[in-house]
């Protein structure tokens, strides 16, 4: 047969209704090998009985689906419902332990942000101190080292003479002709503004003034000295700030005198 | 379907679940043609549906839907029903004169398809036929003693009926693709 006439024939409804007998079945599928189209003839006719089937449909009642479930999971080997309530509950633990894990991981998590961010904290505290401890070390360094040139038994120390004008400035040079290092020892200055510095000279036979040393005279107690060799007089005044290249001696606190 | 079936192949019961919600109403439409009594008839789709799930590795979608694979299923377990308890398939013919007897709870989803632009569609005389073989399980011989008529005009009829059911399907399809084409064009004009 071709395939109108298979399908003429009645065949295929019959073979999707189950109705054939075993020549007509065979048959039908001996003509869907030869005519694989007729596949598209058999998925119609099921498809047109499936939407006949469903006019006639009824509802079963409630229940009858978990009912069937419920032997499926027998037959799987599922654990009745009392284990499965069991089950349940063992599910219900492990989601409250999840729960807690997780509220644990979180606290956890929390702590370990504090103690990073205190960590944190006492190490920039720790840094700064460290600077500051540095830097204490190193002024003590300084003060220390100057302490030892200070009990030098070569040193001089030699009061400043204060003009009429700054009178009250008491001023000490501490002169070391073997070590060449000079400090001016204060005790008292006058006040200055900020735009002023004070400024020590090293006076020479028929020179004109040498600048040297240039302070605020908030660095201590011991000012160090530029050595000028052949200085035979040391003078301080006040300049404006930074100093100048050639003193302003009406503003002369003081002059000294140093051995040659 | 074929998520259900691949589903059923995997010993899932999500596809179980699946079969019951899309397949059961109709099913028991069937059984019931054929067991007349609810309880016994929601046994029989029970059977029916755990025949399916131990055998769906034996459906070859290549040999006709999966819907006319668990209809065959639920009518034989069904008339094996039937059978079991000493009923006599002749004994039930009275019933053919009221196919939508009181006794059955037909629901017919009218969102799937227009069933009573189907329903009157079918001629009575085909319609008789396919619920016989179709739905109640009748060989054509038993179709042909009952309703008194010849072997062949069974044959007939039973295939002027599908032939209609056919026709009203795909007269539904190409009204849903002519939609379809019209919404794209008027999509396409905006």
């Amino acid at each position: 047969m071709n395939v109108n006439e298979i399908r003429a024939s009645g065949l295929l409804e019959l073979y999707v209704v189950g109705q054939c007998s075993l020549v007509e079945r065979e048959t039908v599928e001996e003509a869907l090998k030869s005519f694989p189209e007729l596949k598209n003839d058999l998925y119609q006719i099921g498809a047109a009985l499936e939407n006949y089937a469903r006019l006639n449909s009824v509802m079963p009642s409630d229940g009858l689906k978990e009912k069937i479930l419920e032997e499926v999971r027998g037959s799987k080997g599922t654990p009745p419902e009392s284990s499965r309530n069991v089950e349940n509950r063992s599910a219900s633990g492990f989601q409250w332990l999840c729960a807690i894990l997780g509220l644990a991981v979180l606290a956890l998590g929390y702590l370990l942000f504090i103690a990073e961010a205190n960590r944190t904290k006492i190490e920039e505290e720790f840094d700064l101190l460290k600077v500051q401890c540095d830097s204490t070390q190193q002024a003590s360094d300084l003060q220390f080292a100057q302490l030892n040139k200070l009990q030098d038994q070569n040193n001089e120390i030699l009061p400043i003479t204060s003009t009429d004008k700054y009178a009250a400035s008491e001023l000490y040079l501490i002169y070391n002709l073997q070590s060449q290092q000079n400090f001016v020892q204060v005790k008292s200055l006058p006040n200055i503004s900020d735009q002023q510095s004070f400024q020590l000279w090293s006076l020479k036979d028929g020179q004109t003034p040498i600048p040297l040393t240039v302070f605020q005279g908030d660095e201590g107690f011991f000012i160090p000295v530029a050595f000028e060799e052949d200085t035979t007089t040391y003078a301080i005044t006040i300049e404006p700030r930074g100093g100048r290249e050639t003193p302003t001696l009406e503003n002369l606190i003081g002059t000294v005198n140093v051995p040659v | 379907m074929s998520d259900i079936v691949t589903l059923l192949k995997n010993r899932e019961e999500k596809g179980l679940s699946m079969l019951y919600d899309k397949y059961a109403p109709a099913l028991l439409g069937i059984i019931k043609r054929i067991v007349k009594n609810t309880n016994v008839g929601e046994e029989v789709l029970q059977q029916a549906l755990l025949k399916v799930w131990n055998n769906v590795d034996s459906y070859d979608a290549q040999k006709g839907n999966f819907f006319t694979w668990i209809a065959s299923i639920a009518r034989n377990t069904a008339i094996d029903q039937v059978r079991l308890k000493g009923y006599q398939m002749s004994n039930n013919i009275e019933t053919l004169d009221g196919l939508n007897d009181a006794d059955v709870s037909v629901s017919i989803p009218t969102d799937d398809l227009d069933a009573s632009v189907l329903l009157k569609s079918l001629d009575e005389k085909y319609k008789v036929v396919l619920d016989l073989i179709y739905l109640q399980g009748f060989t054509q011989a038993d179709a042909a003693a009952a309703l008194n008529i010849p072997l062949g005009t069974v044959k007939t009829r039973l295939r002027s009926a599908i032939q209609t059911l056919r026709n009203h399907l795909k007269g539904e399809q190409d009204l849903f693709i002519g939609i379809f084409i019209l919404i794209i064009f008027l999509m396409l004009l905006l």
